[in-house]
């Protein structure tokens, strides 16, 4: 039950991050979240990852592809699409997301600062007792993934 | 008027600086608190926007030191921690208003002018 509360929470806050960068509600396609084991390959082209720690310890991860963060980029006013640019941007959003939870999970759900992953996830971040949920979402039809890793979510219960 | 731009995503600093431009004569920028403060004590800013998770040195902290550094400048928190615990902690060390992350370029204005009338009453 926990789980679900705090997917729900990731849910709001993936809503929330896109209905301030596009007018239009109907940009935002969110898929059904399920759940995945760690040892699957997971990740997008490009991955902003931020470490939990505090009450409740594992990873946040915003997976992307790079058309969506190109679009993301032109929405902020932006006209490069270079790699420090689409690393930057991934970051960010993995940080604001996660950021705004603690509204919900309070300030004991700390997060570091982004660490920037290209292709699919280390085994560093996904550790393999784990479950991850997947959220599946497409914004202006490109496609991107929150992946939420957290202890609560076991593999041995 | 001048405006230091504290945030460690570059395209953050570059949002804040193109909605700020034309109120500022001058506009800084820094990665990180470490940054912030040696530009701060050479530049005397006016404003600063302040992000709280960054690397080398955190929001917060360099509000503390920020406060000897340059007294007189007004401090708007701009982070994505949501929580009123983090809210308050800024605000105590010495901030003067936040600003929660995603906004608009008319949230970030409103911040700024409210931002500025406070510092102004002290």
């Amino acid at each position: 039950m926990k789980d679900l509360q705090h997917i729900t929470t990731f849910l709001d806050g993936v809503s929330r991050y896109f209905a301030h960068v596009s007018k239009d509600p109907k940009s935002l396609e969110l898929g059904t979240p399920y759940l995945v084991r760690n040892h699957e390959q997971l990740g997008l082209d490009l991955t902003g990852a931020i470490a939990i720690s505090g009450k409740t310890k594992g990873f946040v991860f915003f997976s992307s592809s790079r058309a969506l963060l190109k679009y993301l980029l032109l929405s902020l006013g932006e006209s490069e699409f270079t790699d420090q640019y689409m690393s930057d941007i991934v970051g960010e959003v993995a940080n604001t997301i996660s950021g705004n939870v603690r509204k919900t999970l309070g300030p004991e759900f700390h997060i570091s600062t982004p660490k920037v992953i290209c292709g699919h996830l280390d085994n560093d971040s996904l550790k393999p007792e784990r479950l991850s949920y997947v959220l599946p979402l497409k914004w202006r039809g490109n496609t991107a993934q929150l992946i939420v890793s957290l202890d609560s979510i076991d593999a041995r219960e | 008027m001048k405006l230091l731009i504290v945030d460690d995503s570059l395209v953050i600093r570059n949002k804040i600086s193109r909605s700020l431009l034309s109120r500022f004569a001058k506009v800084e920028r820094a990665e990180n608190g470490r940054q912030a403060l040696e530009s701060a004590k050479k530049e005397l800013p006016d404003l600063i926007t302040m992000d709280l998770t960054m690397p080398e040195m955190g929001g917060v902290e360099c509000i503390r030191h920020m406060v000897t550094v340059a007294p007189k400048a007004a401090i708007l928190v701009v982070s994505a921690l949501s929580d009123k615990h983090t809210a308050i902690t800024a605000l105590k060390y010495g901030a003067n208003g936040f600003l929660c992350k995603p906004f608009t370029e008319s949230d970030l204005q409103s911040a700024i002018e409210q931002v500025l009338k406070v510092a102004g009453q002290r």
